[in-house]
């Protein structure tokens, strides 16, 4: 395979992990965030708790999903080199 | 190894090539010939007056052509003709109007290299190859491309001229699938969204190219079952008999319908090759 193709093959792995940590990232928010709106509403003095515990869910989220896309970004950066590297060789 | 990864890498093209082609990503197929398996832009320095030109459908490549036994239709037009096959490889989940202007200056650059006068440029396409094979068409005479003064007939194998079922159900599946309010179906839908452009455009009722003037076209359809009613429901499987003769089964006998014969069987199967060979050994 061509250096152009592996070099295509690392850039849409990375692609493909960001926009689909992304995608994924909104979809567990809004999993959590249903059973807590409906326990807000049932049970008001709840609100504080469920409001805290969505901020904390969130903030978790961002960061294992962002370590990930970075960890990703910087996989595709250390296989261009590699790539790069492979071909000045031949 | 090397047919694998051409196998694939057109799955993916087809898949999200409109992707591949506008990140500039290595793995997006440029509009290329294919020669014993070498990418070139040339015809053979042995190329005889009759050049045809084949194009493969959504997700395929040239090897389509070929079926396990070895039979292979532009072999055998070479064969029994003296046709000098060119098969055509490109990035089948780009736009169609895209693949049809790439194949359009891919062809205008054979024709003016080509090593003896051409005679005659017969354009075969399977599937969206035919959609393909219009596209370039239109902007060959938009243009004003050589090429296409040489062209005398078209042949079109199921070819959805007046689109895909198929596609029309998935963007209605999709639809449905968004406004469905489930986070996990939305991303459901929101990856069934991330189908190539190419897939898409195989919904379009009708095709921006119209089927040009001076030009003989014969349309094949395929059709998997024998009553007829049910052959119009399922056409070869993927593509309808109303959509493969563009409505006009029956009326025309440039415009066949041959039962008994699947979406990819259209490509090897005998009877389609006899009505392909008799074609071409006519002058339109």
């Amino acid at each position: 395979m061509s250096a152009a193709r592996w070099r295509g093959l690392a850039h849409l792995i990375r692609d493909a992990t960001v926009h689909g940590l992304h995608a994924l990232e909104r979809t567990q928010r809004a999993m959590v965030a249903r059973p807590l709106a409906i326990a807000s509403a049932v049970a008001p003095a709840l609100a504080p708790v469920a409001d805290a515990a969505t901020r904390i869910h969130g903030a978790v989220l961002a960061g294992v999903h962002g370590a990930v896309r970075a960890g990703a970004r910087a996989a595709a950066v250390v296989a261009d080199a590699l790539i790069e590297r492979g071909e000045d060789a031949r | 190894m090397g047919r694998h990864l051409e196998r694939s890498l057109a799955v993916l093209n087809g898949a999200v090539g409109d992707y591949l082609a506008r990140t500039g990503n290595g793995l997006a197929t440029p509009t290329t010939l294919v020669r014993d398996g070498v990418v070139t832009r040339r015809a053979p320095v042995d190329a005889g007056p009759r050049p045809v030109v084949l194009v493969h459908g959504l997700m395929g490549t040239e090897a389509d052509w070929r079926a396990p036994s070895g039979a292979d239709l532009g072999a055998a037009l070479a064969r029994d003709l003296g046709l000098t096959p060119h098969y055509v490889r490109y990035n089948s989940g780009q736009a169609i109007v895209d693949s049809g202007r790439q194949l359009a200056a891919l062809l205008e650059e054979v024709v003016d290299t080509y090593p003896v006068a051409v005679d005659e440029l017969v354009l075969i396409g399977h599937s969206l190859g035919g959609l393909v094979v219009r596209a370039a068409c239109g902007v060959a005479r938009a243009d004003g491309h050589r090429w296409l003064g040489h062209v005398r007939r078209a042949i079109y194998l199921g070819t959805p001229h007046r689109g895909a079922p198929l596609e029309r159900v998935g963007r209605g599946v999709v639809r449905l699938l968004g406004v469905v309010p489930d986070p996990v179906t939305r991303l459901v839908g929101e990856i069934a969204a991330q189908r190539s452009v190419g897939i898409r455009d195989l919904g379009a009722r009708a095709h921006p190219a119209p089927l040009l003037d001076g030009i003989a076209h014969h349309l094949i359809a395929g059709s998997l079952a024998g009553s007829r009613w049910l052959a119009a429901l399922l056409g070869d499987g993927m593509v309808t008999v109303d959509s493969a003769t563009d409505g006009r089964a029956g009326d025309d006998d440039r415009v066949v319908v041959v039962p008994g014969v699947g979406h990819v069987g259209l490509l090897r199967d005998p009877r389609v090759y006899a009505l392909v060979r008799g074609w071409c050994e006519v002058t339109p």
